[in-house]
């Protein structure tokens, strides 16, 4: 489980903006805004965890949340990615 | 040949009269070392009008210069925005809009109500943070009509125009108007320029005062921009 290379996460004026850069660009035309729980889950392939691990940093996050809740939420944003080939297992 | 835009140093080896035309303000003579260096050759023209044969090689020269030059600017905490900018008592204000919407409309509107004002560039000024504070630059690559001035002015603000029946104003914030930005300007591709190009969108979208305007084509127009724009 990896993201492609071929895309940037800043934050740009309190947004967090992913933008498509490559061979992504003719794909994806304009960018992507993740909400806080995305921004985690991103973060977390960045730094290459699988899913135990990024449940890991949902939870240090967002204590309040029930696990279920976080793995579902885990599993919608990672399908997503999925089917735009951002995340390529 | 070397030129000075947006100050920075620019080397380039013009080849047909469109691009030679507008130079002629950005000569520079001087002993610096090239910031920027544009390195395209004949065959990249013709190559170029090969994919595009509606235009000629000197329009081709033109176009892919200043897009290349305008990438190299990202490096310098720099970007183009495809805006018409007006000159006023020292501050440059900057109108964005998609074509067809009245930029330039309103901009040469600033210029019947205030004798003193002028285009700094009527389509593609560069914005560049120097020091602390954000400039708006003319450059030779300023569009259809040569209407731009070799001057770096600070920028009041920067406003995106729709039509109106009435004139209003609003001070939004910089992520009311980041995909607005985003679409006037020209993304680059490569990433390390991406990471460079999203770094400084950050820094104007914080730190430059940003407007959305619906207007229509009147003086009231040009005095409600003014005063909401205006620095006190």
């Amino acid at each position: 489980m990896k993201l492609s290379e071929n895309f940037v996460l800043k934050n740009i004026a309190g947004e967090t903006v992913v933008m498509p850069v490559g061979e992504a660009v003719g794909k994806i035309n304009g960018m992507i805004k993740l909400n806080p729980s995305a921004k985690v889950i991103w973060e977390s392939l960045e730094a290459n965890k699988d899913v135990d691990g990024i449940l890991e940093d949902m939870k240090k996050n967002f204590a309040e949340v029930d696990d279920e809740i976080l793995k579902e939420d885990i599993n919608y944003f990672l399908n997503k990615l999925r089917k735009y080939e951002i995340l390529i297992d | 040949m070397k030129l000075s835009v947006a100050d920075l140093i620019v080397e380039i080896t013009p080849r047909y009269e469109l691009l030679k035309s507008r130079l002629g303000p950005y000569m520079y003579n001087g002993e610096k070392e090239a910031d920027i260096v544009i390195p395209i050759s004949e065959q990249f023209f013709i190559d170029r009008q090969n994919e595009h044969p509606e235009l000629t090689l000197e329009e081709c020269e033109y176009l892919y210069t200043g897009s290349c030059f305008y990438t190299e600017l990202i490096k310098y905490d720099g970007v183009l925005l495809h805006a018409s900018c007006v000159q006023y008592e020292n501050y440059a204000y900057l109108f964005s809009a998609n074509s067809g919407t009245g930029k330039s409309t309103h901009t040469h509107l600033w210029l019947k109500k205030f004798p003193t004002a002028e285009i700094l560039n009527d389509d593609k000024p560069a914005i560049r943070k120097v020091g602390e504070k954000y400039y708006a630059f003319g450059t030779p690559w300023s569009g259809k009509f040569d209407e731009s001035v070799n001057t770096k002015t600070e920028i009041a603000g920067i406003t995106f125009l729709s039509r109106g029946e009435t004139n209003e104003i609003e001070r939004v914030s910089g992520s009311d108007v980041m995909f607005d930005f985003m679409n006037q300007t020209v993304r680059p591709n490569k990433k390390e320029y991406m990471i460079s190009f999203m770094e400084i969108l950050d820094k104007i979208l914080s730190d430059v005062p940003v407007f959305k305007m619906k207007c229509n084509i009147s003086e009231e127009a040009v005095i409600t921009s003014y005063n909401a724009m205006k620095r006190s």
